[in-house]
């Protein structure tokens, strides 16, 4: 349990000394300002190019639009920064030698790999509150219609956190087979975006992690449990399986 | 409504985004010249962190810096 609680400590200060907290922030706060700012925006940018009448019709944006958006272009965009920003986790510290130290204090390889997923999870869960709760301003603030509620974000911020769980543990797995974190990021950014390539598939689409981001911008809960089911048990093995690569690395 | 909307009301809305970019901007370029660097030259990485909003300067915090 020192192992985990030191480990835990070590990765704030690290993920502080990094600036990965800045470029996780940036991933997930940035878009909830500047995509209903942007969609607000929209119509003057082309108001001189579309005459305004068929303007009005085109971009009638109510708030859940704008929430909506959000949604989206945090798996489209915010989606990497969260990825390469955990790409580097556990192939750094093998490969530059900073594990050594530890493991010959007889550190518990389980408890370092979880440290390294509750950390991130941690950032990623405020993180994501913090910026649903920007994006319900802003979106309240600058568009009419039914206003977006805390008992709307809810549901949102669940699956959302569900969501990322499963795309940390993805990165962290493949952190642990790649020597260098572009390659595993990559790797994972690849593998994260098929997720969505399953959902085209009508029988596949529930046991596609993807399809709790489709969920989440049709703010429906529907069929929700399979891909819950699903994607915590595909998360579950990813960590699993990270820690047995953890355990079976060499290091030198 | 929009149609109304003047360059100090679109500045007024974009101002969090702006100061965001800026701030991150400088701390970069401030971060790049004590920093010792990989993969580019540091010329190169000024560039990409003044052209590409948000995205350069995080490439140059995850991929440019040589850690301690």
């Amino acid at each position: 349990m020192m192992t985990f609680k030191a480990y835990l400590k070590k990765e704030f200060i690290e993920g502080i000394r990094q600036y990965k907290y800045i470029a996780l922030a940036t991933g997930i706060i940035l878009f909830s300002i500047l995509d209903p700012v942007m969609l607000k925006l929209l119509p003057s940018f082309i108001s001189n190019k579309i005459p305004a009448n068929i303007i009005n019709q085109l971009f009638e944006f109510k708030p859940k639009d704008a929430l909506a958006n959000y949604i989206k272009d945090l798996f489209q965009i915010g989606t990497l920064f969260i990825i390469f920003t955990a790409a580097g986790s556990i192939n750094e510290e093998i490969y530059s030698q900073k594990i050594v130290f530890p493991f010959s204090k007889g550190a518990n390889k389980s408890q370092i790999v979880l440290a390294k997923y509750l950390h991130f999870e941690i950032a990623i869960c405020l993180l994501l509150l913090v910026g649903l709760f920007f994006n319900q301003y802003y979106a309240n603030l600058l568009f009419e219609g039914q206003k977006i509620t805390v008992s709307d974000i809810v549901p949102v911020y669940f699956l959302l956190c569900i969501y990322y769980l499963f795309v940390i543990s993805l990165t962290l797995l493949l952190s642990s087979f790649t020597k260098k974190n572009i390659s595993a990021g990559i790797l994972a950014c690849t593998a994260s975006y098929s997720t969505a390539l399953f959902s085209q598939f009508e029988k596949l689409k529930k046991f596609s992690p993807y399809n709790l981001i489709l969920l989440t911008s049709n703010f429906g809960s529907q069929d929700v449990k399979t891909t819950l089911v699903t994607t915590i048990l595909l998360t579950l093995i990813f960590l699993v399986t990270t820690v047995f690569r953890f355990n079976s690395l060499e290091v030198n | 409504m929009l149609g109304n909307m003047d360059m100090e009301e679109m500045l007024k809305l974009l101002a969090p985004v702006i100061v965001l970019q800026f701030a991150l901007m400088i701390f970069c370029l401030v971060k790049l010249k004590n920093d010792r660097v990989k993969h580019l030259p540091k010329w190169a990485w000024a560039l990409i962190i003044i052209i590409f909003n948000f995205v350069g300067p995080i490439v140059y915090l995850l991929l440019g810096r040589e850690r301690d």
